[in-house]
Formats: structure tokens, sequence, C-alpha cells
């Protein structure tokens, strides 16, 4: 009976889907924190939506600002710059939430989480060539946390690595600590 | 059998095929022909085949007429259809009377 | 429905036949009809072997044949179902549950190890078969070789019939004749195997004229049918129709049994069949009398055998066919219900449905909310309206997932059974409350939990029969299983009356462990949780049940998974009660809401006992205390908005939420009280599954998210906290 159903023969499909995906491998999403630009790559994104309306949970780390209600789902907001070890972001006017997909392995589900940024700025490609290693230090960030420093106009751009940065093992066992900080 | 044609009597004589190819629109014509009838003549002489579709509308026709007190009979009964009734023991059902032929080959009709 | 479908829904029903056929051989003892237990048995045992021969499961078919045979024997009463009997087939069942399990594409793939086991079964179950064969009465059963029937010449007349031809009752699908295929065609091959002796078209199948459809297939056929051809051959002739069809062949000489069958089986809803079995020829009317008279007895119901009187004392019965057709009816009829009751719904489905009224909640207070802005008369009361029909339907929707727990216990008389033997102990089991009901998901998520309670209290609960005599206990022991509703919660009890927890070792043993320090003061409560610690067993044997010290920490967690807690009462060498209180639903509750600072918290409505004014005669707030005087009864509170860090929470008028939870009571000091709302509950994802005193959180009307508190362990932590800078107190003072 299993050759009753048969998968359907999707490998055109698929090799499209594959020349696609390997296009927008190498774009990238730049935004600003504290005047620096950061990017991220595109595939991890889900979408950027307008800071508002954040429920902070208690006894959560200050890098956690809370949860929204994204269409019904609750996702978690984290605060970058707090994540990074600086004084937390400032709310402005161009604040957005960018709304990131991780998965950490192919057994694990999606966990979507959201980051705040200060502004966000535009989507660019940025060739593998264009990507230096990260640098051991002088960045002011863990080292883990960067992906690579791409070239653009010049100037350097702070890839992040966003499975280590929203790594949500680490995340929570961060805020563990912190409960257990507050209780003893 | 006297073929009393009445003004409210009604024929119904299929013709060619009564099989499953046909039997909608022979239901439709039934359907007509038993509408508001005391009596209802199935005429089958022009009948050159029937099959399970074909014998159901003869039997519902039979008991439709049954339930509505109409007085039906079938007449002209043909080889092949006569073979389908024997076949299924429903001539006490339908309780026509046969005439046979006496050449096979020639279509009964009924005297 | 694709083969695939088709398939798990084989899988599906065969799990639960082999559920209903070892709750029917466990109860058997106890049953009030016995016939109708057998009846059920043999029909799950039938049924997996028909639905496996569809799939081609050879394997399956075969053995499930050998089943089949010896319950078909048991049915006609050639020998009983005795107590070893019933040990064999829970053993077949069993076996039979493996091979489903094994089924890999087309065929069974069973260990080697797996196939001595069923030798042994054979061999056990031939034995039945065998005693059966000397007494020569019934000889037939099951063998499906047709040419064996008519070299048999020596029948009892009273359980063969005499008619020396097949009878073929053949009814034909409705799509027959749309797929291109003429039934009479299947007849006139059948009149070249044999003779037809007679035959009858059953009509009665045939509709109304308005409803009949020309192109659709009403008939069926009773014949007699006199033939030297084999059963297989004359199946053969059906080949094409086979799985459009119902279809009976009878040998020669068939047995009662096989005819009841046959009246069974045919969906006849005016029951002429007897009638037309004997102008068939294949009965007589004698034999037609004395089968009715065996089918009545094999389906011995009140309430059938009422009508069968009522009917021939009124002297309308002309003759027992119409006491069969009543019969058959009311037979009918329930079917039609049960099939009613009960319709198979995707899980997956089922829960799309309750996700999406959840969100259609949300909107709906959205609604009404906006609505109630506007300070439109008509509007807010459309919205209301709304809301109510939202809230009958969310009640529906979720009653959709209710289950009774029954079927779960009674899963646990053969663990009971099994366990027990192996143990050398005589224990019943006891079962209350079968018929509550709880979430679907909670059932199960709460089986595994259940079954190591169940486990543990016959090993380590009910002593062994000597212990028992020397404490003056009777030798059986009592294993209880109970569930009931207790405001708004589920309650699930485990108790046994064995010998209960011995706290002194248990202290002993966890301060041995490390597990508490040797000073630590605990409550009798606390005592008893200790055995749910990890790495924790009192057993001196570790036996094959329990004791490894695994299994107690782990059903604690999987209860405080499903937001449950544990409680355990427990009086040594008297008997031991393990409680299990779990929520209904996991996916909607009946929330209060209350505001602190400008965030909204949520508890369930039900642990909520009342709400007071927070005012100066309370007098609180200035000398630290936290407890004020509830009329006469000291009660302890939490300043959520100092717990949860929340400043701004300026409110001249604070409240107390007095809650109530099991044996704690605290009261929880907020801003505003937001009053009842129906709150959908959406899990806040691992980054905040460590966070104690929340449990999930909801989306309100306005879009805001607000968190759900889960009220037990916020007060355990702040006790917990309490307790500790007490003691560092203590500490500090003793220093000076």
């Amino acid at each position: 009976m299993t050759n009753l159903v048969k998968a359907e023969p999707a490998s055109v499909k698929h090799a499209l889907v594959k020349q696609k995906v390997r296009e927008e491998e190498s774009q990238y999403l730049t935004f600003l924190l504290d005047k620096e630009m950061f990017a991220i790559g595109i595939l991890s994104i889900k979408e950027i939506i307008e800071y508002g309306q954040v429920t902070t949970v208690p006894m959560m780390p200050n890098f956690v600002r809370g949860v929204i209600n994204l269409r019904g789902q609750v996702v978690p907001v984290i605060d970058l710059q707090a994540r990074f070890g600086r004084p937390s972001s400032v709310v402005g006017k161009r604040s957005c939430v960018v709304i990131i997909e991780i998965q950490l392995s192919a057994e694990q589900e999606q966990h979507v989480i959201g980051v705040i940024v200060d502004s966000v700025s535009e989507v660019l490609a940025i060739p593998p060539a264009q990507i230096e290693r990260a640098p051991q230090f002088g960045a002011k960030i863990r080292p883990d946390f960067i992906s690579g420093m791409g070239k653009v106009d010049d100037k350097f751009v702070i890839i992040l690595n966003v499975d280590k940065v929203l790594s949500v093992d680490e995340l929570s066992a961060l805020t563990e600590r912190v409960d257990e900080e507050r209780h003893d | 059998m006297n073929r009393s044609q009445d003004s409210a009597g009604q024929v119904f004589s299929p013709q060619g095929d009564l099989t499953i190819y046909t039997a909608q629109q022979h239901k439709e014509q039934l359907l007509l022909a038993i509408n508001n009838q005391t009596t209802l003549q199935i005429n089958l002489a022009e009948v050159t085949d029937i099959d399970t579709a074909g014998l159901q509308l003869l039997i519902l026709a039979k008991r439709e007429s049954m339930r509505r007190n109409i007085a039906m009979s079938i007449s002209g009964h043909t080889r092949v259809v006569l073979d389908v009734i024997e076949l299924c023991n429903l001539s006490g059902f339908f309780g026509d009377p046969v005439f046979i032929p006496s050449d096979p080959s020639d279509k009964g009709t009924l005297a | 429905m694709n083969m695939e479908q088709a398939f798990q829904t084989f899988l599906a029903e065969s799990s639960e036949l082999l559920q209903d056929m070892e709750d029917k051989l466990l109860g058997f003892d106890s049953c009030d009809d016995c016939a109708e237990s057998v009846n059920s048995i043999f029909r799950a045992v039938h049924t997996i072997k028909g639905s496996a021969g569809l799939f081609g499961l050879d394997e399956i078919v075969a053995f499930t044949h050998v089943v089949e045979s010896v319950l078909d024997d048991v049915r006609s009463g050639s020998f009983v179902l005795d107590e070893q009997l019933i040990n064999l087939l829970l053993q077949c069942k069993d076996y039979i549950g493996k091979m489903v399990d094994s089924i890999d594409g087309e065929a069974v793939l069973m260990a080697p190890e797996d196939l001595t086991v069923q030798a042994v079964l054979e061999q056990a179950l031939g034995v039945y078969l065998n005693t059966e064969h000397s007494t020569a009465a019934t000889a037939l059963v099951g063998i499906d070789d047709a040419d064996t029937y008519q070299s048999v010449s020596v029948i009892e007349s009273d359980s063969a019939m005499a008619n020396e031809n097949w009878h073929i009752s053949v009814y034909f699908g409705t799509d027959v004749l749309r797929n291109g295929m003429d039934p009479l065609s299947f007849i006139r091959y059948l009149a070249t195997l044999g003779s037809i002796v007679h035959i009858e078209t059953v009509t009665d199948a045939l509709p109304g004229i308005e409803d009949m459809d020309a192109e659709s297939c009403y008939l069926g056929y009773e014949i007699n049918f006199h033939s030297s051809a084999s059963k297989s051959q004359i199946e053969e002739v059906f080949e094409f129709v086979r799985e459009d069809c119902q279809l009976k062949i009878l040998p020669p000489y068939a047995k009662v049994s096989e005819f009841i069958d046959v009246i069974d089986t045919i969906q006849n809803d005016e029951l002429r069949l007897g009638e037309i079995l004997v102008r068939c020829g294949t009965l007589t009317q004698r034999e037609l009398d004395n089968l009715l008279e065996m089918q009545h007895a094999v389906k011995e119901g009140g309430t059938h055998r009422l009508i069968g009187e009522i009917v021939v004392e009124d002297g309308l019965a002309s003759s027992e066919v119409v006491t069969a057709a009543l019969h058959k009816q009311a037979q009918g009829k329930k079917a039609k219900e049960k099939q009613a009751q009960t319709v198979r719904v995707d899980a997956e489905k089922l829960d799309h449905l309750i996700n999406l009224i959840g969100e259609l909640v949300i909107a709906g207070a959205g609604v009404e909310s906006e609505a109630h802005l506007t300070g439109i008369g008509n509007l807010m009361e459309s919205a209301q309206t709304m809301t109510r029909l939202v809230e009958e339907v969310r009640e529906s929707a979720l009653n959709l997932r209710m289950v009774q727990i029954g079927e779960t216990f009674n899963r646990f008389f053969r663990v009971v059974r099994d366990v027990s033997k192996e143990l050398g102990k005589d224990i019943d089991l006891h079962i209350d409350g079968a018929d509550t009901e709880l979430d679907k998901t909670v059932i199960e998520k709460i089986s595994d939990p259940l079954m190591h309670l169940v486990r543990n209290s016959i090993d380590h609960g009910i002593e062994s029969p000597a212990l028992r005599a020397q404490r003056n206990k009777p030798a059986t022991g009592n294993v209880k299983l109970n569930a009931y509703h207790e405001s708004g919660t589920i309650v699930i009890e485990v108790s046994d009356d064995g010998g209960g927890l011995n706290r002194e070792k248990i202290l002993q043993k966890a301060i041995a462990n490390g597990l508490v320090s040797a000073e630590a003061e605990l409550s009798v409560q606390d005592i008893n949780k200790l055995i749910f610690e990890a790495g924790f067993s009192t057993a001196e044997a570790i036996s094959n049940i329990s004791g490894r010290g695994v299994g107690m920490d782990v059903v604690r967690r999987n209860i405080e998974a499903l937001r449950g807690t544990v409680e355990i009462d427990s009086e040594y060498t008297v008997g031991t009660t393990i409680r299990i209180r779990l929520p209904l639903t996991l996916a909607i509750i009946d929330g209060f809401m209350m505001k602190v600072g400008d965030a909204f918290y949520v508890v369930p409505l039900d642990i909520v006992e009342e709400c007071i004014e927070l005012n100066t005669n309370h007098n609180v707030g200035h000398d630290g205390r936290s407890y004020i005087n509830l009329r006469g009864e000291v009660l302890p509170f939490i300043r959520l908005g100092d717990y949860f860090s929340k400043t701004g929470g300026s409110a001249k008028r604070e409240n107390i939420v007095v809650i109530k939870y099991g044996s704690l009571k605290a009261g929880f000091v907020v801003d505003e009280l937001m009053g009842e709302f129906q709150t959908v509950i959406k899990p806040l994802g691992p980054l905040f599954e460590r966070v104690p005193g929340i449990s999930g959180s909801t989306i309100l009307g306005s879009g805001e998210v607000a968190l759900i508190l889960d009220a037990s362990s916020l007060i355990h932590l702040v006790m917990q906290r309490d307790g500790k800078a007490i003691s560092a107190a203590a500490k500090q003072s003793a220093l000076h």
C-alpha cells in the first residue's frame, strides 16, 4: 500500500526554489543600533513591525523586553543592545521590532523571536567574497555573536549570527539565573 | 389481455436499449407516464436490450403503481426481457401474461 | 478514502477493538450478559481479520483465524470461557496487537522470538479446536475450504441445516452500475458453475420513484445454488464487485450461527430475509423457527424479548419471522443510533477548530469593548449577543475534546491483574467516577503517570499476603481509581489499602541522600512529597515493576507540566491515597483579570474566592506585615506590584483577591479589579518556560498581552523566600 502514496516529482520545483534561496542567501537586512550598523541575513527574517504594546514579563533579565501579540501568537521581544551588554535601547519614533525565525536543528520546532532595533535601513546584497572573518576583539560584542564583517562602501557592517545571539537555550538559562539571584 | 386505451390511460413504450446508458432518460419518461393516471401500459416490444438498470425501472414502475393503485401491465415482452425476468424469478412479481412466440428469433408481441 | 487513510483507520480501529476485547475478557467474570460479551470479543477478532485481509496481511489473517475459530465455538456453546481460556485469549490479544504494530508495508515483520510465541499460542488454541473435533459436533467451524463440507457426512442436525446446496446472499453496492458492471451478468455467470435452484430478487432497498436514481443499483439476491464448485470458485464469480457488494456464501449444511450472521449482516430495514430463505428452499420453516430461537438466545436482551412477547400475545405474529424482523429492526435502529453518536475526527482538525475559536473569542472581546466605547446601544447589544454565542460555541468546541476517563481507567484492570499475579499478590481494582470527563490531551498525558502510580501501589503499597495476615487485613488488597470534578479542576485519586508510607524511613533515606538536612523540620505533607524527588526509592528489593527510583519524580514532573498538582495522604499500615489535581482543559479558561500598574494579570476564575477592598481598617503596609484579618481568619497576602517590581502602584484604593487553591489560601494585592475574562491560553514559549509564578499568557481584546499567574507556584515561591529570609534573620541574630 505504500507505493500507492507516491511523492510527487518535485525536483524541478525544488531546483527553482534552491536557486532563489541562493540569491537570498547573500541578502542582508541592515539596521541601526545606537548609530552603529548591523546586518541579519534576510532568510531568517519573518517580518518587521512597528514597536508598540510590549508586555513586560516579571523577573526577566533586562535584555528581555517582554512579549508582544503577533496576530494571536505571543512572541518574546529581545533588546539587542542589552543583550550585547550595552545600555538598553531607548525607544524612539523609528524603533522597530524585527521578527526573526530561528531553527536550531531539523528536529526542533521553529522559534519566533522579536528584536528591537533603533531603525531599519535597507536590504543589501553582500556577496560572500565581500565578507571578512570576525575580528578576535575590538567589535565590543562577543565574537561568537558575529558571523562576519560585511564590506559595504568601504565600511564594515557587523553581520550577526542570530542563532547565537538568540539562542533559546542560552537565553532561558540566563533568565533562570536572574530568577535565582532575585530570590537568594 | 385487452389493450383498453381509455382517456386516462397512458402507454409507456421505451425503445431500443433499456440499460444503464438510457435509464435516466427512461425514468423521466416513466415518471411522466405514471403521474395522475389510473392505468399504465408498458409496451416492451421495441426493447432490444435490458440490464439491471432497466430491470430496476420495471420493478420501480410496478411497485409505484401498486402504491398508487394504478392498474399496470407490461406487454410485448421480448426474449431479452423475458430472460432477465426469469433469471431473477420475477414473473410472479409482475404477474403479466406472457406470449411466447414460437420462433425464438422473432420479437414477442402481445396477441 | 485512499489506501493510506484506510490503513490508518485500520490501525486505529484495531487498537480500539483489541482494547474492547481486553475489557470484555477482563470483565467476563462479572458481566451480566455473557453471551453479548463473547459476541463482541468474537466480532473484534473477526473484524480485524477481515480488515487485515483487505490489506493483504496474511500473517494476521492466519492467526486471527485460529483465534476466531476458538471463539466461534465458545459462541456456539461448545465450551465455556473459563479463567484459563481468558488468559490465553488475553495473550492472543497482545500478540495480535504486536502483529498490527509490526506491520511494515504489506508484510508483518515479527521477530523470531515472537514467532515462537505465536507457535505456542497456536498450539494452545489448537487444543480447544481439537477437543471439539473429538466431540464431532461442530467440527466445521472456520474451515474455509468448501470441499471439506461435502465430505463430511454425519452432521448433527441441531447445529447444521439440512440444505445440501450453497446459499449465496449478495447485495450490490449503489455504484456497481455506474462502474460499468451489470449484476445480472454475475448471476448468469454463476449459473454456469452449477444450477440456481431458486433465486429471490430483493428489491427492498429500491427507493420511491422520486428518490430513485436510475443509475444506482438497489438490488440484492438470495440464491439457493446447487454446485460442486468450491467456495473460492464461487467467490471468484463476484471477484470484480467484491469490494462493492455484500457477499455471504454459506456452504451446504451451513451452521445455525452462520445463518444468524447473514441475517445480522444484511442491512434490510424490513426484514423478509427469513421468509426469503424459506422460499429459496435454503431453510425449511422449522429450521428457520429454530434458527430464530437460537438467534434470540444468543442475543437475549430484555427489551427485545419483550417486543416479541407482545407481538405473540396480541396474535400479530403469524410466524416467528415477525419476531426476527422486530428484533432486527430494533437492532438496526440501535446500530444507527450508535453510528450517529460517534464520528471519527482527525484530532488535528479539532485542534485547529479550537485554535480558531480561541481567536474568535479574542476578536469577540475586542468587538465588544470597541462597541462599548461607541456608546451606541444597538451595537452594544449586538456585540453582547455575539459574545454570548461565541461563548456557547467555545463551550461546545471544548466539549468535543472532552473524553470520559473510564476507558483509561479500564486499561488498568489488565495491569493490576498481570502485575499482582507476577508478585503473588491478590489485588482487586475498584473504579469510581469513570464517566468523569476531561480534555483528551490531558487524558493522553496523564495515562503514563497513572500507570506508574498504579504499579507503585501494587508493588510498594499492597503488602505481601503474609504481612497482610499479620496486620489482620483481608488477604485481598484493594487498589482504587477515582475521578471527580472539584471547583473547576479534575481530581484523580489512586488509593490502596496497603502499607502506607513509612515516614520515618523516608526521612532517614532523604537525609542519607542529602535531599534534606537533618535539622529540617518538615510537615507530614512535605515528607510524603519526598517520594516524588528524583532518585528516591525506599523499596529494599528492586523489582521488575518499580523501585528503581525513577518514575515518581517523572510522575510529578508530568503532572506539573499539565499545570496540575499532587498530594499524598498516607497512614502507615493503613493505606495511601495519591491525589492528582488537574485543570479540565489546556486551551481556554475562565479567568479573572486584574490590573497592577499598567499591566494586566489573569488568574483562573475558579480559584478566586472573593475580592475585598484593602482599606485602612486592615491596617497594613506600615509594619511590614503581610497578612490581614479576614473575618477572624489570618490571610497572608502578596503585593503583586512589589513582587513583579512594578512601579506606579499608586492606586488609592487597593484590592485583595482571595485565592484558594487546594489547601492554600492567600490574597493578591492589586490596583484594580477588571472582572471575569474569557482567557485563551497562549504558551509563552521556551524562553519563559522557567519563569516561576507565570503559567502562560493571553491576548486581550485590545491586542495587549496579559500574563496568566500560576497562583500555586507563586505562593510557594513567596513562602520559600520568606522562609529563607526568616532563617537568614535568625542566623544573623544568633551570631550577635
